[in-house]
This record gives structure tokens, C-alpha cells and sequence, in this order.
């Protein structure tokens, strides 16, 4: 039997996880779970033998500890999780303790022999790395949407263990969670998507791009510093590395300079259209079509015409 | 009085690196080099931490050609001094490596108050420097900070996590790493560049830092890298606004036909 722990902070994509591991070949699934989040019939459709779950403050340098202790007993060869903030700083710190190799982000991992092969993106992302993990326990976070589920025929009942830690002398507390505003929109499945960049010079000026979107049936998206610095759009609106990856149909970058990070994140939409006053800005190497002017006085142009064609098709 | 430890990478610039229309292979060998734009973002906060509190800031730079000049921005900004450990050992080096390696340098120059990290480097982008850097030192990490506050002997950190904003109390010394969104770096003013070069840069070697052999190897190993092609059309729209605008109608209309 060879052992994969899949560590589940959120029980989202867990049937991706579960099925990865075993077109690896790994038999003894161990999910390592919080305890308020087991779901003991959903693991064991896709396969799960075992779920150890645990009782601790959502704090990686302390869950870190736990996964350390389980790794240590389990001997994994491979530990997997997905690809998100708290599973990166988890993963780093338990694989250093254990002298480990880790990867983050993949989007394809295989095992050959004694080495696990993984590729990931690189280079602010407009790249794709083969890179080859050695020693056993690999640590390895996934991108969820790079990878399918597939339910097991031969699904059985997993057994649960649980494990309690209650930090001692608690050197990090939380001590408040402010849930972000979401748009309620998942940008990811958008068939048209228009985005903002810096080239807007204030908030309110975003209306002329929602006015296009209005009449494109189109979502609103934008570039990392719109959301993350201006904060004038909430975060998931933020396409790019960090941000989503999207594959609409159609998308329309407005006044975006089209930097390596924002491009990656819309390499599989189907036509790009550019709108930047600048002929050098990079976007418009990115794109299908590119409009050279100053959005101000391009868009209620532009908006002006469509609404003039929806008229007539209208007449 | 706070000692604090910035670590800071030599990286490839992505945004000027090109690739072999060809083989796809990104041109490394004409490749420009700087500090990543989270460490940047680290240097700042330290810069603004020092001001409210007093202290003292140290780069850390860890690299197999680390050249002093790509610290000069970061010097201007206003680091006091730093160290390098330059080695061409760290040629295939792999964040177990590093992690190791900063954490000699760090014990070497005495555990400071606190050390600030980038999220992520500009070029490697793994994500793991920060959190085994604070366990090789046995201290708390934080990842993905967007606001530090110090209140006697602990720091308040906000983190941004995939759901919103997480409010920690940690205990000092601790290892924070930083995001874009924490600040804004200053573009240093000529008289803050001026005073950089009178500022110490100095030269650690890797043998100083007593390093065993297995702590130097790295456990993974990168392949082949290839860029994502996409093939787009790269037309140029011309004529005058209302020309362009009624192009990009038809382009749209047409978007919409095909995809029925």
C-alpha cells in the first residue's frame, strides 16, 4: 500500500484531490482534515480509506505541527493539498521540518520512479516549469481546476482518528476575521468579460466600462492594482496570477498595460480586444485587436455605436 | 530599538524577459535582473517600521551571482546595510536551500526583532521561502500580510486570505511575509540614492556559515521551461474614433455569431 495525505482545509475540490491521488497509483488515502469539516460519505466515494481529524486554531505554524506528526507516523509518499494561502505556509513549514521537497501551484504531477514530476507556472506565470521533486514525502499543492474527479467503484466506509491540539502557550491568537464583500460572481465561467486597469484615473470613471459591459452582456473584471491598492472593485474581480484565470469568449482589457501577471490569467480567452492610449504597453502583444487611443474619449464613442446597432437590429 | 532582517532575491525582471519564438525556451542568458516586487514591499514596511519605532534594517541576499548593484534601490529606499552570500554552490539552489541558508545568515547576525519576507519571488514564484525560513529558526510565520502594527512586544498582523481578512496577535521575533497590497514603495529621491552608496555592503561566505552538506543540496530539480503561446491576431484598428468604434462593433457582433 502506498500512503498519500490529502490535506482538506476546505472540503471544496476534495473529489479532485481524491481521484488525482489514485490515477497516481496512491492506495491508502489519508485525508487530514479539521474536525467541523469531515464528510465521511463524500470521502469515501472517491476513495478514501482513512480521515484523521484534528481540532486547532486555523493558525499554519500550528497546524503545521500536526501535519508534521502524521507525515512522521504515515510515511507518505506523497502529501497533497490544494493550491491557497494557508496550504502553501503549512505545507513550507512542515516539509522543511521533515528536510522535504514541496511544490506549489501544479498543474500536472506524476510519479516516475523515485522522483514525482510536477509542472507549475514560472516567470510571473507567462511560463510553464517542469520541475522534478526527490525524497520521499513530496509535498505538492494543486491547482483545483487543473485536475478531474472521478468517483470509485470499490467505494467503502473510511475510518475516522482524531488528534487534539490546543496550543499551550499560544505565541499566535486570532483575534478577528473580517469576511470580504464578494461580487457573487464567478468570473472564471464568464462568457465576456471586460477589465479596468490604471489607465482610469479615478473610481466613478469605472462607469464607462460598466456602461460597455451593460450593454455586452459582459462582467466586470480588472488588474491587481484596482482591487488590491485602489480597492475600487472587491478582490474577486482580480484577474491574474494571484487573481482568477478566465476563458471567456470574449475579453476586453481597457486601459491595462498588460503585465506578464494580469496576462496569464487570460492566455485561454478566445479573442482579445485592447484599449490603451500607449502602442507600446505590452497588452497589445497579447491581443487579437488593438484600439490605440485614450479610453475617455474612445469608449462613449464606442458606446454610442453600439447602442446605435441595437437599435437597428431592434427596427 | 528594533533590529530588523529584510530577505530580498536577485531575480529575473519577467517583464523584459523574451523568449525563442522557436524552441518557446525563455532567453535566461539575456535576462535582466532586480529585487521582486514583494521584497520591495517588505524593504518599505521596514523602512516605515523603523521610522515609528527606531531600528536598525539589514538586507539579506542569498544567490549563486549576487551583483551589489541590484541592492541600490532597495539601499535608497532605506535599508542601513546588507549582507550577501553570493556563491556559484547556489547555482541549482531550491527554496530548501535558501531557506537554509538565510537562516545561518539571520543566527549568524543574531535573530533580530523581526524578519520580513516578499510573498514570493518575481521569477521562481514558489511560494516557500518565508514559512521554512521560520521553521528552520523555530519561529512563527505569518504569510500574506497587508498591514503590521506593533504594540508592546507583539505585532498586530492582517492577513489576506482567500475569504477576507484575518486579524493575529504573534509574538516576537516572527517572520512575516508581505504581498503587494501592505504598501506603496517610495521611488527614493536623489539624495536618498547618493547616501545609498556610502551605505555597507558586505560579503558573507557560505563556508563561514557552517552549513552541513545535506542542508545545501537541493531536493528538487528544475526541467525543461517553456513559455504559454497563445497565437493572437495582433491587428491594429486605424481610422478615426467612430471608424475604430464601428470596427469593434462588427468585431463584436461577429464574436457573438461565431460562438452561437
Amino acid at each position: 500500500m502506498i500512503t498519500a495525505i490529502i490535506f482538506m482545509d476546505d472540503w471544496t475540490f476534495v473529489h479532485e484531490l481524491l481521484s488525482t491521488c489514485r490515477a497516481l497509483g496512491l492506495d491508502n488515502l489519508v485525508i487530514f482534515s479539521p474536525d467541523e469539516l469531515v464528510d465521511v460519505e463524500k470521502a469515501g466515494t472517491y476513495g478514501a480509506s482513512e480521515i484523521i481529524s484534528y481540532r486547532s486554531p486555523p493558525i499554519p505554524t500550528y497546524v503545521s505541527r500536526l501535519l508534521f506528526q502524521v507525515v512522521s507516523e504515515r510515511h507518505p509518499r506523497l502529501v497533497v493539498g490544494l493550491a491557497r494561502k494557508n496550504v502553501r505556509e503549512v505545507f513550507g513549514r512542515a516539509a522543511q521540518r521533515l528536510g522535504a521537497a514541496c511544490a506549489n501551484n501544479c498543474i500536472d504531477i506524476e510519479i516516475a520512479g523515485d522522483i514525482i514530476r510536477i509542472r507549475r507556472p514560472v516567470l510571473g506565470g507567462g511560463y510553464v516549469a517542469v520541475q522534478e521533486l526527490a525524497g520521499s514525502p513530496v509535498f505538492a499543492t494543486l491547482q483545483p481546476d487543473a485536475f478531474k474527479s472521478s468517483p470509485n467503484s470499490s467505494a467503502k466506509k473510511p475510518v475516522v482518528t482524531s488528534i487534539d491540539m490546543t496550543p499551550k502557550n499560544g505565541l499566535i491568537k486570532i483575534i478577528d476575521k473580517r469576511l470580504t464583500e464578494k461580487s457573487g460572481v464567478d468570473l472564471s465561467v464568464a462568457e465576456r468579460v471586460v477589465a479596468v486597469g490604471r489607465g482610469f484615473r479615478k473610481k466613478e470613471d469605472l462607469g464607462l466600462a460598466e456602461e460597455l459591459a451593460g450593454l455586452l452582456g459582459a462582467e466586470i473584471g480588472c488588474s491587481r492594482p484596482i482591487s488590491s491598492d485602489l480597492k475600487w472593485l472587491p478582490e474577486d474581480r482580480h484577474i491574474g496570477l494571484s487573481g482568477k484565470w478566465i476563458r471567456p469568449k470574449l475579453y476586453i482589457a481597457i486601459g491595462i498595460s498588460g503585465q506578464i501577471q494580469h496576462v496569464v490569467g487570460v492566455k485561454k480567452a478566445k479573442t482579445i480586444l485592447a484599449i490603451n492610449n500607449d502602442p507600446n504597453s505590452p497588452i497589445h502583444r497579447e491581443a487579437d485587436y488593438s484600439v490605440i487611443a485614450d479610453l475617455y474619449e474612445f469608449l462613449p464613442v464606442l458606446v454610442r455605436r453600439l447602442r446605435e446597432g441595437m437599435g437597428k437590429e431592434r427596427g | 530599538m528594533l533590529n530588523i532582517h529584510v530577505c530580498v532575491k536577485q531575480s529575473i525582471d519577467v517583464n523584459t524577459l523574451e523568449f525563442d519564438p522557436d524552441t518557446l525556451r525563455p532567453l535566461v542568458e539575456n535576462a535582466e535582473y532586480r529585487i521582486g516586487d514583494t521584497d520591495l514591499n517588505a524593504v518599505e514596511e521596514a523602512v516605515r517600521i523603523k521610522e515609528k519605532m527606531g531600528g536598525k534594517i539589514s538586507l539579506l541576499c542569498v544567490g549563486s551571482d549576487v551583483r551589489p548593484a541590484v541592492l541600490r534601490e532597495a539601499m535608497a529606499i532605506g535599508a542601513d546595510d546588507a549582507y550577501i552570500v553570493s556563491d556559484p554552490l547556489l547555482r541549482n539552489a531550491d527554496q530548501w536551500v535558501y531557506a537554509n541558508v538565510l537562516a545561518a545568515l539571520s543566527k549568524r547576525l543574531g535573530i533580530p526583532d523581526i524578519i520580513l519576507c516578499g510573498e514570493s519571488s518575481l521569477d521562481d514564484g514558489a511560494y516557500q521561502v518565508g514559512p521554512r525560513l521560520a521553521e528552520e529558526l523555530g519561529l512563527p510565520s505569518m504569510t500574506h500580510a497587508v498591514k503590521i502594527e506593533f504594540r508592546d512586544g507583539v505585532i498586530i498582523v492582517e492577513r489576506a486570505v482567500e475569504d477576507g481578512v484575518e486579524v493575529l496577535e504573534v509574538g516576537l521575533p516572527a517572520v512575516v511575509s508581505v504581498g503587494l497590497e501592505i504598501n506603496t514603495p517610495r521611488l527614493p529621491s536623489l539624495l536618498m540614492i547618493r547616501a545609498a552608496s556610502r551605505k555597507p555592503i558586505n560579503f558573507v561566505s557560505i563556508q563561514e556559515l557552517g552549513l552541513t552538506s545535506d542542508k545545501l543540496t537541493s531536493l528538487s530539480r528544475m526541467g525543461e521551461v517553456k513559455a504559454v503561446k497563445t497565437q493572437r491576431k495582433n491587428i491594429v484598428l486605424t481610422g478615426s474614433l467612430e471608424e475604430i468604434a464601428s470596427k469593434v462593433a462588427s468585431i463584436i457582433r461577429s464574436e457573438a455569431v461565431m460562438n452561437k
